[in-house]
Parts: structure tokens; sequence; C-alpha cells
């Protein structure tokens, strides 16, 4: 069975919630025996320049996909060894989540200990003195009686 | 129609719309409120004839609030909101400004988190405002007012979810401009000043510990601004656990004492046994030389009752209290002959020494973990008493203050630490330099002196120095003051004590009591040990900051790790195992 590959280029950071991908260039392919939908080998035929694209979509499988590797198998034959991009392709499913955030970019706590931070060993040594002490010395005398 | 001011999302929160401000303002307003005008030159007319002339209005006023409330939570909230209501959007740009706010505790811009000192008498919070709605719009500023220790700033948190106590009376002087633009050809406008000043702006517990009212107001032509929520705001001070503080008991941490020491009633002085006076060096001295004259009349007289002329002297001493010397000068009475040497006769002997207090901000240190402990370290040294080590917890975004009790008499003294005006060490020591008036007090001075060395010697001997240099001539000054004794005893003594310190150990002072403390600082002072940061640049894109919240990831932007999730969503089993160990490890959102 044939379907669609939407092939592309993604430049962001692999851990991007919903990556966007430009370039995209539609061609058929097809599921190599063998593999899977996560991890899916796609063969396409009569196209040659393959080698600038690092990201699809398979609008059949619903999923975003890695390009993992590009082998020519034979003269007009390329598989595509792809992997799920989970990130992108369930990206809506993942914001619907909710989960105790342990580490965040723009919301945290920073009096929350915290051991990713570090300190040099010159410590800061300051003081800070009252405003006010013992005033100037006087004499007390004790004298017996009362005085 | 009446409408009453509530908080938004449920909340009880008690709002108090200020009716005698909000009918100052329309009377000032007057028939300017609402009005159609034929044409813009009318409406500008008009305008320029109000109290809020041309296109830049003030108004000033100022509202007293007292406060006898503890707060769940939360803190004192000042807002002004201005409301206009017709006119197409970007017709008319209201801005409100607070300024001369006087209150105790920080102030904080809801607008930026920004924080400043208290009794921010010139500083102005600016929050203008910008609509994006044509036919309704309103400016905010607000402020909150809380106690110093009690607020994380970064996050709008608090760290007492037991409560404060905001007791006071707070003023606040508000300005109010209206700037009303005319590019439209649409001429009806209005505007009005809505004043609300409510307590608790977001989650706390218990409302009815707030001393204040919701108080209903007649709505007028334009309906009153919607309590307006905190713009960019203070979120709920969630802090794990159950999210109200990490636990599940009361979360009573509040201090019941005890607070300042009053002197006591009674002191040992006041069994009338002796007498004290206080002296100058000039009129001790006179009292020397009075004594020591060759007068015969005194000697006489006074050999009459004492055998040695000394023993009605019980004691010299130089104690840092010249505040003694402010009383009434009165003949000293040397046993019963009054000599005519005047002194300070002091009624009581405990005499109250007040140091003030520090206030270290978190804000002004790293404003993070590290201004606590164990990564901030803080030495307290305490005249008279030495050096003593100190919680950073009770001192950074608290008020430090110190004061002592001093008895002249014995020259004890007892220094209170108070942390936000509550005790929480004591420490005891000597103030008082003992004056040689016989053989047997200079021993005595000598050998106080000797124990001294002995710590200074240990001390140095940390640093590879022992300090049986000066063990022989203090021990020589035990032979001359004794006349019985060995030094080279006491030289083995300072030796074995310096030998037993050369494991490391730092000592920032040892005792600092009588002459010793008499020639050191007099006033107290704070050492710190604070962790020098190293945060590299951007370092929260790459890796975060710590947050520990349970939030929606949706809620979530940059880069986020959670620490646990249930991931419910599309995806094979392999898929769904996969997004949970990418969102434990950090991901993008």
């Amino acid at each position: 069975m044939s379907f669609v590959v939407n092939l592309g280029f993604n430049g962001e950071e692999n851990i991007k919630v919903g990556k966007s991908f430009t370039g995209a260039l539609s061609v058929t392919g097809v599921l190599r025996a063998g593999s899977s939908v996560v991890e899916p080998e796609i063969e396409v035929e009569g196209y040659s320049s393959y080698a600038t694209f690092n990201y699809a979509y398979i609008p059949e499988f619903g999923r975003y996909y890695y390009i993992v590797d590009i082998r020519e198998e034979y003269t007009g034959l390329v598989i595509f060894k792809m992997r799920c991009d989970v990130l992108t392709t369930y990206a809506n499913d993942i914001r619907n989540q909710t989960a105790v955030i342990e580490r965040n970019a723009n919301d945290f706590n920073l009096f929350l200990s915290d051991s990713a931070i570090k300190s040099y060993q010159n410590a800061h040594i300051f003081t800070r003195e009252f405003p006010a002490g013992f005033p100037d010395g006087v004499f007390v005398m004790a004298i017996a009686g009362g005085g | 129609m009446l409408i009453i001011a509530t908080m938004p999302n449920g909340l009880k929160a008690p709002v108090i719309v200020d009716t005698n401000l909000y009918n100052e303002v329309l009377n000032n307003t007057g028939d300017h409120m609402v009005r159609t005008f034929s044409s813009a030159t009318e409406a500008r007319d008009a305008l320029a004839a109000s109290q809020y002339s041309s296109i830049y209005s003030i108004y000033r006023y100022q509202v007293p609030w007292v406060v006898t409330a503890k707060i769940p939570h939360d803190a004192l909230t000042f807002w002004l909101s201005i409301f206009t209501i017709g006119g197409p959007s970007g017709e008319i740009t209201p801005d409100v400004i607070i300024n001369d706010v006087y209150c105790p505790g920080t102030v904080v811009d809801i607008n930026d988190y920004h924080t400043t000192n208290w009794a921010n008498i010139d500083t102005r919070y600016w929050f203008p405002f910008v609509s994006t709605f044509a036919e309704s719009k309103h400016a905010e500023a607000g402020l909150l007012v809380i106690p110093d220790d009690a607020y994380n700033v970064r996050e709008g948190k608090f760290n007492f979810p037991n409560g404060i106590d905001v007791s006071g009376t707070y003023s606040v002087f508000a300005q109010i401009n209206i700037r009303v633009f005319y590019s439209n050809s649409t001429y009806k406008w209005g505007y009005g000043v809505n004043f609300i000043r409510h307590a608790v702006p977001t989650a706390y517990l218990n409302s009815d510990n707030i001393n204040s009212e919701t108080t209903t107001v007649a709505q007028d032509p334009f309906t009153p601004n919607p309590i307006p929520g905190a713009p960019g705001g203070i979120s709920s001070s969630e802090q794990g656990g159950d999210g109200t503080g990490g636990g599940w008991g009361d979360f009573d941490y509040s201090s019941d004492g005890p607070q300042d020491k009053n002197p006591p009633s009674i002191s040992t002085y006041d069994a009338g046994f002796c007498t004290l006076y206080a002296a100058t060096q000039a009129q001790i001295k006179a009292l020397a030389d009075y004594m020591w004259a060759d007068t015969g009349d005194f000697l006489n007289n006074w050999n009459k009752l004492w055998a040695n002329p000394m023993d009605a002297i019980l004691g010299i001493s130089l104690v840092p209290l010249s505040g003694l010397l402010t009383g009434v000068s009165t003949a000293v009475k040397v046993g019963n002959i009054a000599t005519s040497v005047y002194m300070t006769k002091l009624s009581s002997s405990i005499v109250r020494v007040d140091c003030g207090s520090i206030h270290i901000t978190s804000q002004s240190l790293s404003h993070s973990f590290m201004d606590f402990p164990p990564y901030n370290q803080v030495q307290l040294y305490l005249p008279y008493i030495g050096t003593v080590e100190i919680s950073a917890t009770d001192v950074v975004d608290k008020y430090l203050s110190v004061s002592y009790l001093c008895d002249c008499l014995s020259g004890a003294c007892v220094a209170f630490v108070m942390s936000n005006g509550y005790t929480i060490a004591t420490y005891s020591g000597n103030i008082a330099a003992a004056v040689p008036v016989t053989s047997g007090d200079f021993a005595n001075i000598v050998f106080a002196a000797l124990d001294y060395l002995k710590v200074v010697g240990g001390a140095a001997a940390t640093a590879g120095t022992l300090a049986a240099g000066a063990a022989v001539p203090a021990a020589g000054f035990i032979n001359a003051a004794k006349g019985v004794g060995s030094g080279v005893d006491v030289a083995k003594e300072l030796f074995s004590i310096g030998h037993s310190m050369l494991v490391p150990q730092i000592t920032k002072g040892g005792p600092a009591g009588s002459t010793a403390g008499y020639m050191n600082h007099q006033k107290p002072f704070l050492v710190f040990n604070a962790p020098n940061v190293a945060a590299p640049k951007n370092m929260n894109t790459y890796i975060g900051y710590a947050q520990y919240e349970t939030k929606s990831l949706g809620a979530c932007h940059g880069f986020t790790k959670v620490a646990d999730i249930h991931y419910r969503g599309a995806g094979t089993e392999a898929e769904r195992t996969e997004i949970e160990n990418l969102l434990r490890m950090g991901v993008d959102l």
C-alpha cells in the first residue's frame, strides 16, 4: 500500500514539543516489510535528491518522524529509515497533561534547593554592623551602705 | 442597582470599595461622568473646564487603612482602578500611578515584582493600561504591602503558609491620571475612578481572620470595573505537598514570644546594702585624691568606722555605659562620711542598651536558596560576649536586633538577639572592667587576662603559632601578683591547650568580656560567609530552575522537566513510555 510522505527539514532542537518543518516535498512511498509504524522504513522510488531532508510527516500514520538514515537500495529506490517524533506527534496530548514540574525555564522558585546551581570556592565574606552599640566608658563605684 | 464587590474565582476575599473616595471622585468629576458631546471641540473644552483639566489630569488622595488582622497566606493589596466607558478603542487612555506609600514591610509592584525597601516615599509605580476593548477599559495599578520576611518575590509566593501578621496603619497616596484623546468622530465618552482596596488577592484559607468588610456601593452609570485580578500577578502560594504548604498540619509557625525583655523589677542592688555611683575619670580621681589626702579630718573619722578605708569601697569598675552620667550629681558618701566629691548616684543597677536592628534582604544577596543555611553562614559578634554562630534563616529577610541588659553592680550582661521582634537567643557576658584598688583585685584581673590569653593562644595555634611566647610574661604576672605558683606550669598548660588545637578550627574570637571587651568593638556586627554563586548565562533555558509545582504542561513554557507524570493520551505503549521518559529528562514546551 502506498501513501503520501511529506519530507522536509527541521532545525529545531530535538526536545522541542511541536516542531515545525520547512521545505516539504510530498512523495509517495510504501512501508517496507518488517518495519513498524513507530520506526518505519519507507521505500520511495523516482527521486534522487533527498540528502537535505531530516524530518517527515506521514498523514497515513498521523505521525511526525525524524529521518534517521537515508540509503539507496538500488538506483531509483531510496530507503528512508525513520523514527517517530513523539513530542510533535502527540504535542497536543502532552500539553494537556498535568504533572509535577521539577524544573522550568521561566516559572521557577529560586528558594528551592537546587543542586544544579554551583558556587565558587571563594565565598563572599562581608560584614554588617548594627547601628548602635555600647557608648563610652564610665566608672561605677560600689560603696558599702545605703548611701 | 447594587453590586457587591467580590473576589474572582469564587474566593471569599473581603473587598472594600472605598465609598468615600469613590464619592469624592464622583463629586470632583461632576457631571462630566456621562456626557455626550456634539463635537471634539466641545468635549475638549468641557474636559478642560473640569477638575480633570486638559488632557492630563491629576487626582490625589490619601487613604488610611488601619489593619489589625492576621492574613493567612497573603498580604495587603492596594488597588487603584480606573475604568472608562464608551468611545472607540484608543480614544481614552487612562493610567494610574500609586506613589507615596507609607507602610511597614516591603512594597511589591505587582506588575513586575519589583521590590523596594519600605517607606518608599518617592517611589512611583506606574502601570499603563493598554486596552483591547473598544467599549470598556480600565487601568489598574496594584501594590502589595507585605512583611519583609514573607514574600518570595520571584515567584510571587509566600514563605510562610500559616499567615502573616500585617497589623499596622497603612497610608497610600494615590495619584490618578487620566488622559483623554480625541481621535474619533464618536464623541460620547466618559470616565470614572474606582478606588478599590482589598486584601488577599489570591488563595487563602480563612477570610474570617481579616478585619475588613465588604461594602456595597451604588452602581454608577458606568459599571464599576470588576475587582481586578492581579495582572501578571501573585499566584497561589502552592508550596508542594497538598498545595498548602508541604504538609497536612495546621502550619502554625507563628511565634508567641518571648519578645523584648524589660529590666527585672528588682535586682540585687535593690537590697540597699550598697550604693552605686557613676563617675567620670575626673570625678573618680577627685575621690581618690580626697580619700588619700592628708586632711586629717577625713581619715580620723574614717578610722572610727573602718579598719581599712578601702573596705568601704566594694569595687570600682569601668563599664561602657556613659549614659549613667545623665542623672543628678550628689555628694558621695563613703560610709557615713559625705565627701566633697560629686558623682551620679544610680537608682538602679540594671541598664538597657539597645543596639538597633539590621535588615538584610535576600534581594540584596543572591535572592535564592543560597542565602540560607547551610550555604550562607553567619556569625554575630556581640560586644562583651564574643562571636556566636547564628542561622542565616534568622537574619536574611528578617529584622535582626540586639539589645542588652547590663548589671552595673556585678558587671553581668545578657544580650537578647531577636529576629522580627522575637527572641531567638540570649548570651551572657561581663561588661565590667575592674579597677584595681587592692592587691587582691589586681591578681584577679591578671588571672582574668590570663584566661583570655589561653583562648587566644589556642586560636593562634590554628594559624601555626603557639601562644607560648605570651605565656611567659603571663606567668610572670601571676608570680608578681600572687607571689606563689609556677610560671613554667602555666606555660605548659598554655602549650598543651595550643597543641590540642592544632587541628584547624576557625575561631573568630574568644572571650570578649571585661577589659578585653572594652578594647574591642562596641557595636555588634554580622559576618557573612555567603556563597559566590556560579550561574551560567541563560542557564534556565538549558536546564531550567527548580519549580516543583503541579501544573498543566500547557501552562509551561520553555525548558520543562517533570518530576513525575502519568501520561494519559494517544500513542502506543512504547511511545507513551518514551513521552514520559522525555518529559522526565526535559523538553522544550
